[in-house]
């Protein structure tokens, strides 16, 4: 592992259990993650994709502690986070922080926006009272509102300055990391835009590390500067963002960029489309996990469950015909 | 004219509220010509989906302030039939898709049935004659064991089978012209694909027309010959889809397309993306003249003080905005 890493997952999982039948013990599990590794570098943003179900959100989760994983380890700057008593773990939540999905839902209600900007300040105890009225001001002129929103209740914006409120909340304690859940997707296209360039801006000008979770692979590809793909609470494919969208190796990620729809009437190109939908978490079958939508599968696939390897450099892929 | 399927003129729906009318669909006009697909294109509460909603006469006239214009199918004026009339078009003629087929099925019947009660209620089938065409739409939507299948309920079919399902029960009755509201944003990629992909296929097969609703230009770009942009109730900008992806006229389409990142350079992260600024004007409170000029950067006095009409500017381009010359080519 390197060096310079900022945060480094190594072998997580989570299982949830289900029971089956009213009187039977058997339990099953169902595989949310997997044996997930990864780790990002200091100012880098990686990018996670992957469809409905397949484990990035909880990743995101587990990778701030906000459940607590069946294995493996997470380490911030050095430090395990999964075995840090409460104490500790509070002063963390200064250096880490999340950016959520849907504005309306991550906002108190009944908070003005002074109060909301102003928490993080008072719970970490950073601070006297005029200087967090300083710095509340100075945060939301860096995601671009003015003083007047401070007075005002979150039902009173709209969803795009919702969400730059969230962002300056998650900016507060001057956070290193920063996870954001699918930061636009609840917002209207013309307001995404916005949205993206403040990122971009922050994540400069503070020198960030974020962890993105977007299912808008355009967008993803455009902020990141490396992409993890996940199928089935596993990354398959992980790789710099130009070589992962120019050369993908894993036919999983092949079929995924096949199927954004291009600005373009003309070349309506050739799509891969993948029979059938990714199979239940609990079940998995054995061998490579793709195996049931693969349209290059071969019988070798069903023997074991490829790792994730190096195949050149810094380009990771989990599959028994990538060269 | 003959393969002209429905004529939208100046269709206005005004709802009333405690606070206020919303004029929610302001004096559109449009046409779907036979076999064709046309797009509507938008940010939520622009309109598209009262428009859709409108031509099915679905919309209860007890909320409405104001429901005028024509939607001419064929010859004749749904606006101007009665609840009875309606019925015997819509879901037989005239079907939709809607966006959200989780709370669209009917939780309490099995698939099969709630597709057969259509096939019995329109086309007069048996119920064994039902049952056999229901197993073959189910066939045609592409659902694997369709005879298991038809005994199941909706909760037991995944997001991506229950779009499937919604598709087969719209053109179960082969409709003219099917009114598909979004129909993958619920969708992840590969699905959204697969589904676009069968809507393609099903329009070749059998002929229909379609309008399709979405706020992805991705999406329109891949199935509509045409499309019209919305922006506040109105229709801003007409023309093919060829034409509106490569010489987008009205600054909101062309600020739209700016806005999204595209690779067609190596270089594209290193582009800063051009947003439109400020906000989508709230339909109670909408600004004079042009309602995109608070966010435009072309905007003049003219702008703010009265309101452009929808011009050809081009051959079969038409644009809603003072700035565009005729004959503009960009």
């Amino acid at each position: 592992m390197s060096s310079s890493a900022l945060l480094t997952v190594t072998d997580l999982k989570k299982y949830y259990p289900r029971k089956t039948g009213w009187f039977t013990r058997e339990e099953k599990w169902v595989h949310a993650v997997d044996g997930v590794s990864f780790e990002i570098l200091k100012g880098e943003t990686l990018g996670m994709v992957g469809e409905s179900g397949c484990g990035k959100s909880t990743t995101a989760r587990l990778v701030l502690r906000l459940i607590e994983p069946t294995a493996g380890s997470v380490s911030f700057q050095g430090e395990k986070i999964l075995t840090m008593d409460r104490k500790k773990l509070k002063a963390l939540r200064r250096e880490i922080q999340i950016i959520f999905q849907d504005p309306y839902s991550s906002l108190n209600p009944r908070m003005r926006i002074d109060k909301i900007l102003e928490e993080p300040f008072i719970i970490h105890g950073l601070g006297t009272r005029q200087e967090r009225k300083q710095s509340v001001l100075r945060l939301l002129e860096k995601v671009g509102l003015g003083p007047d929103a401070l007075s005002r209740y979150p039902h009173e914006f709209s969803g795009g300055q919702r969400q730059r409120i969230g962002i300056a909340r998650a900016l507060a304690t001057d956070p290193k990391f920063i996870v954001a859940d699918e930061p636009v997707s609840s917002l209207d296209v013309s307001i995404q835009a916005q949205i993206i360039n403040l990122l971009k801006d922050l994540q400069e000008e503070y020198h960030l590390s974020l962890l993105l979770i977007a299912h808008d692979l355009n967008m993803v590809r455009y902020l990141s500067d490396r992409v993890a793909v996940m199928y089935l609470g596993k990354i398959v494919e992980l790789a710099r963002s130009d070589e992962l969208f120019s050369h993908p190796l894993h036919p999983y990620t092949e079929a995924l960029l096949s199927a954004i729809p291009v600005l373009d009437p003309v070349s309506r190109r050739a799509r891969i489309v993948l029979e059938g939908e990714a199979p239940s978490p609990i079940d998995l079958p054995k061998g490579c996990r793709f195996y049931s939508r693969c349209p290059r599968r071969i019988p070798d696939c069903q023997k074991e469950d490829p790792p994730l390897l190096e195949i050149s450099q810094g380009h990771h892929v989990a599959c028994i015909l990538a060269e | 004219m003959d393969d002209i399927l429905l004529k939208v003129i100046d269709l206005r729906t005004y709802f009333k509220t405690a606070e206020g009318v919303i004029r929610a669909v302001e004096g559109i006009n449009f046409q779907v010509k036979r076999g064709k697909v046309l797009g509507l294109v938008g940010e939520s509460g622009c309109g598209k989906s009262v428009t859709a909603l409108s031509i099915m006469g679905l919309i209860p006239r007890t909320s409405l302030e104001l429901f005028s214009g024509q939607v001419l199918y064929k010859d004749i004026n749904l606006l101007g039939l009665t609840d009875r009339e309606m019925q015997k078009i819509r879901g037989r003629r005239i079907s939709m898709i809607f966006q959200d087929p989780s709370t669209s099925l009917n939780p309490v019947f099995t698939i099969g049935e709630q597709i057969a009660e259509v096939l019995r209620l329109h086309l007069k089938m048996g119920r064994r004659e039902a049952r056999e065409r229901t197993i073959d739409l189910l066939k045609m939507v592409g659902i694997p064991s369709p005879e298991k299948r038809y005994a199941e309920y909706p909760h037991q079919l995944s997001g991506g089978m229950r779009q499937r399902v919604m598709i087969g029960m719209a053109i179960s009755c082969d409709p003219d012209l099917i009114l598909a509201d979004e129909p993958t944003t619920a969708l992840d990629v590969t699905l959204q694909a697969q589904i676009l992909g069968l809507l393609h296929d099903l329009r070749e097969r059998l002929g229909m027309s379609m309008v399709l609703i979405s706020h992805d230009l991705g999406v329109i770009a891949q199935l509509a010959d045409e499309v019209a942009v919305m922006y506040s109730g109105r229709i801003v900008e007409y023309t093919s889809t060829r034409e509106l992806l490569s010489k987008p006229l009205h600054p909101y389409t062309q600020g739209l397309l700016n806005s999204l990142p595209r690779f067609t350079r190596s270089d594209e992260r290193a582009r800063r993306l051009t947003a439109i600024p400020g906000t989508v004007p709230h339909l109670l409170s909408q600004p004079s003249g042009c309602k995109f000029h608070p966010r435009c950067e072309l905007v003049e006095e003219m702008c703010r003080r009265d309101e452009p009409l929808l011009e050809e500017k081009t051959g079969h381009h038409g644009v809603r905005c003072w700035r565009v010359e005729k004959g503009a080519t960009r």
